[in-house]
């Protein structure tokens, strides 16, 4: 639908490119989820169109209620809040990937768009460049 | 505008879902090459091979070759190259997403 | 073509040796590599302490050599870095620690110079695993 806007809007300012960053892994084990968040906060810093698309077990960083304290790990689930104070409104989900995990929109701890699998393949064609997480 | 992906997968399709999650995002022109450990997926073994049927793939030779599958029944859908290509290729699609 | 890479495995990963590789061969092509940033575990090719085997390939002498021919700008993210002990001299005198490790050859900047590679190349490749 804004499809067309957004891609005028590139046109115009040529320094701003369609960033999509894929997040795909668990929250915890390691901190790659952790850093790949620190990475989309500082890409909408930069004032960069930036989509993030959460997919595969990368969905489980979604979940409410992370009680990570006992285990010693920062909670991901505070920074994701963070996302909306920093202007990051385009956030999807692969829904294939929830509904494989059984989540449902309310055991988010986000408003994410739930997309289906076409709509999945078109976000990603739309992005200038992808980083992988 | 619809960008063409070249999709790189370095997880052996044996061992997690790696393949599968890339294949769900794979459209018409874009590209899916194997490395590392992701050579695996060139085995006609491998439980998503009939999934690679016309679809664009490629695999890193030297991948194949390090892990002993040359002498392997290999998928003879997908084309074995080298570096050199690989550079090529990452210029020649648009954008590149690495699963991993 | 102007390039950069983005490395999150650490050099013990294939997926190290397999960005180096696509780095050289690109190098050689003709094409640019406008940055190399190493992140996650990828700050880890930033130690100037590693040692390899007498008989295995010496993937940070390597990028040392890659760096020198051809001015590379390797760039390791400094949060990530302090965190795995990757550190250079400004940053021990800061955390007030007697030793310091950052090879010559990379600097540690913030995700910034991440987002800057990725905005300025034509393409930007991730590497991990």
């Amino acid at each position: 639908m804004s499809n067309s806007l957004s891609s005028n809007e590139s046109n115009t300012k040529k320094s701003s490119k369609k960033i999509g960053i894929v997040m795909r892994h668990a929250p915890y084990g390691n901190n790659l989820a952790h850093e790949a968040l620190d990475a989309a906060l500082a890409t909408s810093i930069y004032g960069q169109e930036l989509t993030l698309i959460f997919m595969g077990d990368g969905v489980f960083q979604l979940l409410h209620q992370q009680e990570s304290k006992a285990i010693h790990q920062k909670n991901l689930e505070k920074q994701l809040t963070a996302l909306e104070f920093y202007d990051i409104e385009k956030v999807f989900a692969c829904k294939h990937s929830l509904d494989e995990r059984q989540l449902k929109q309310n055991n988010l701890s986000i408003n994410v768009a739930a997309i289906e699998t076409e709509e999945l393949q078109q976000l990603l064609h739309e992005q200038d460049v992808l980083l992988s997480f | 505008m619809k960008h063409s992906i070249l999709h790189t997968v370095n997880q052996s399709p044996f061992s997690n879902n790696t393949l599968l999650q890339c294949l769900n995002t794979y459209t018409d022109g874009d590209g899916i090459l194997f490395l590392e450990n992701g050579a695996y997926a060139a085995l006609l073994s491998q439980p998503a091979s009939h999934l690679l049927e016309n679809k664009t793939c490629y695999v890193i030779e030297v991948d194949l070759h390090a892990r002993g599958l040359l002498e392997q029944e290999l998928n003879a859908d997908i084309q074995l190259i080298n570096y050199e290509t690989f550079v090529q290729l990452s210029t020649e699609y648009d954008v590149v997403q690495s699963w991993y | 073509m102007i390039l950069s890479l983005a490395i999150h495995s650490p050099p013990s990963s294939q997926a190290s040796y397999s960005a180096y590789q696509f780095a050289k061969v690109a190098l050689i092509q003709g094409h640019s590599i406008y940055r190399v940033f190493f992140y996650h575990n990828g700050v880890y090719h930033g130690s100037d302490l590693t040692c390899s085997g007498q008989d295995e390939f010496d993937l940070i002498d390597a990028w040392k050599q890659l760096q020198n021919e051809y001015q590379l700008d390797l760039v390791a993210c400094i949060a990530a870095g302090l965190k795995r002990g990757i550190i250079d001299t400004t940053e021990a005198e800061r955390y007030e620690k007697d030793h310091h490790n950052l090879g010559n050859h990379f600097e540690l900047s913030g995700l910034g110079q991440l987002v800057d590679a990725t905005v300025t190349s034509e393409r930007l490749i991730s590497f991990g695993g």
